[in-house]
């Protein structure tokens, strides 16, 4: 197949059966789902065109290395053959050349295109044929696709949400933790400081209480000196009978 | 190989200590007394399986970390389902691996870890380092992409046409066997031709047999990618390539590459044709360490971890430049 076929037969394609899928004269109960039909069709053409041009490309390499191939088996040839060792080179040369032809092709931005030309259309042909299957599905009240999908994300959601409180929650543990520790050590120390405070109370009543006691003993001493200067001038004091 | 019914992978004894979701976390049982004081912790992609590192008992990475005395950790990402296809890049990064460092935090008594992220997981490390680098003592990034403007490796070329959101609103979650298809085909010949003359020539070799098949195995092995975040890192990373410019967001919060200012070793394969050294490459001056290497391996992406070369090469060098960043000042 060249590649002026490919594009006739393309084009015959698009304007026989492609005609049906660009109709827009849809009506009735069922025009939903025949254009998904339609579409799918159209999806269904361009994806079995793209996929005919991507396997055509590789004849383009393919016939490279075959001629590549074939003058270097000619060279082969010439002189005595040993089919053993023979075999081995030229199996050698095969694999060789057709690795080195594939390599530039591969490599090549037309290549990268037409892969991604090809994997983009058989998602579109894929996504409209499950389109109409899952249309199908829903008429019997089997889940679907869609369904589960929808189901997952809110599976998904939750279980983030989950991991998140977790996450919140093991915070929060640590952070009570901390608070009780710190609530130990804030009682600790009101205590220390009420102790202290206590201390320093006791100390001040201790220190009255000393100079209370030698106010107390001074006063006492003050009283016996009194007492005795009292005694002692009442008996010079007292007048003579002569 | 009719003798062979099964294959070992992954065997190196380990418990899982955390989940989350379809996350688990690896505890590997340490092989010596007295581990070092940092625990080291190995983010895997989200592409393919986490045992990579522990395909072979005799070319394990894991192992030879475990014997070196490092106290050693992996994520496990699972396999996500249709319910997992709103997870984000932030419930990957702020989410999980926050999550998972935490626990591995609690469990050794220390403030900080070491993040060894590889491919992919060691995009999402830098980004964690980033974002929080209190909780990061040293970061190892292996074959990590970071600045995906580049033209040397075939999926960068190819995402830059990609119509990602087509791909995400109509397969939710992205299936494995699409991205194994591309992994395919950036190499047919050598992928799906050579690769198994190869194989049929040593068939009767036992132990090449069981060890192409344990490859095999973890090639094919291929969970699919939730949706939203691949779309995110489809978008900003190879389209935009916003990681290196430091103008990417998850959450809402800004990734600043210039925060990273912890010790960094940052390996890449020289012949990797997945993730190529020019997009590795970059990381090591966009970060603002001072204590930062840089270490090329002559392998491939692959290579490096199993190839028996490398595996000489991989694990003596990072262990020599860890254990001395591996201890606690008092």
């Amino acid at each position: 197949m060249n590649k002026e076929f490919f594009d006739q037969w393309t084009k015959t394609q698009e304007e026989t059966l492609g005609r049906f899928t660009k109709d827009p004269l849809l009506l009735g109960p069922t025009r939903e789902t025949s254009e998904k039909v339609l579409k799918n069709m159209k999806a269904s053409l361009k994806f079995y065109g793209t996929w005919a041009n991507f396997c055509l490309k590789f004849q383009g390499p393919s016939t490279t290395a075959m001629e590549e191939l074939y003058n270097q088996t000619a060279d082969m040839m010439k002189g005595e053959v040993s089919p053993g060792d023979d075999y081995k080179e030229f199996y050698k040369r095969w694999i060789e050349t057709y690795e080195k032809t594939f390599d530039g092709f591969l490599g090549s931005e037309e290549f990268s295109a037409d892969l991604a030309a090809f994997v983009g259309d058989f998602m579109d042909f894929k996504k409209g044929h499950e389109d109409l299957l899952e249309d199908q599905l829903k008429r019997m009240s089997i889940p679907t696709k869609g369904d589960l999908d929808a189901a997952f994300k809110d599976i998904y959601i939750l279980k983030k949400k989950v991991k998140d409180m977790d996450s919140l929650r093991e915070n929060v543990d640590g952070l009570s933790a901390d608070m009780v520790s710190t609530k130990n050590d804030l009682q600790k120390a009101k205590m220390e400081i009420a102790a202290d405070s206590l201390r320093k109370k006791v100390d001040g009543l201790s220190a009255d209480l000393v100079s209370t006691k030698n106010d107390l003993q001074k006063a006492k001493m003050e009283i016996a000196a009194l007492k005795k200067k009292m005694e002692t001038p009442s008996k010079k004091t007292r007048p003579s009978k002569k | 190989m009719e003798a062979i019914r099964e294959i070992d992978i992954g065997t190196t004894p380990h418990e899982v200590v955390y989940e989350e979701d379809k996350l688990k976390l690896l505890h590997y049982h340490p092989t010596v007394k007295k581990t070092h004081p940092v625990p080291l912790l190995v983010v895997y992609a989200l592409v393919n399986r986490q045992y990579m590192l522990d395909l072979q008992p005799d070319r394990s990475i894991i192992k030879k970390l475990l014997d070196e005395g490092f106290d050693l950790y992996m994520i496990d990402w699972g396999y996500p389902t249709l319910g997992d296809k709103f997870l984000t890049l932030d419930d990957y990064v702020n989410g999980y691996i926050d999550n998972v460092v935490n626990v591995v935090k609690r469990r050794s008594g220390t403030e900080k870890i070491t993040l060894m992220g590889v491919c992919q997981g060691g995009t999402f490390s830098v980004m964690y380092s980033a974002l929080h680098p209190e909780n990061v003592k040293n970061l190892i990034t292996l074959v990590t992409p970071i600045d995906f403007d580049t033209d040397k490796g075939l999926l960068n070329i190819w995402s830059r046409n990609l119509d990602v959101d087509k791909v995400v609103d109509t397969l939710g979650n992205v299936p494995g066997e699409f991205l194994n298809t591309m992994f395919l085909l950036m190499n047919p010949v050598r992928l799906l031709i050579d690769k198994y003359v190869g194989f049929a020539e040593k068939m009767d070799d036992e132990e090449f047999v069981k060890n192409f098949l344990r490859m095999e195995k973890w090639i094919f092995d291929s969970p699919d990618q939730a949706g939203e975040a691949y779309r995110q890192f489809i978008k900003d990373c190879y389209q935009k390539n916003l990681l290196i410019k430091n103008e990417m967001e998850i959450g809402g919060r800004l990734i600043d590459l210039r925060k990273i200012d912890m010790p960094v070793l940052n390996v890449y394969a020289e012949y990797d044709h997945l993730v190529p050294p020019d997009s590795s490459k970059p990381l090591t001056d966009a970060i603002s360490s001072k204590d930062k290497d840089i270490l090329a391996i002559p392998s491939g992406h692959i290579g490096i971890f199993v190839g028996s070369k490398s595996q000489k090469v991989v694990c003596p060098e990072i262990v020599k430049w860890l254990k001395p960043r591996s201890t606690i000042k008092k």
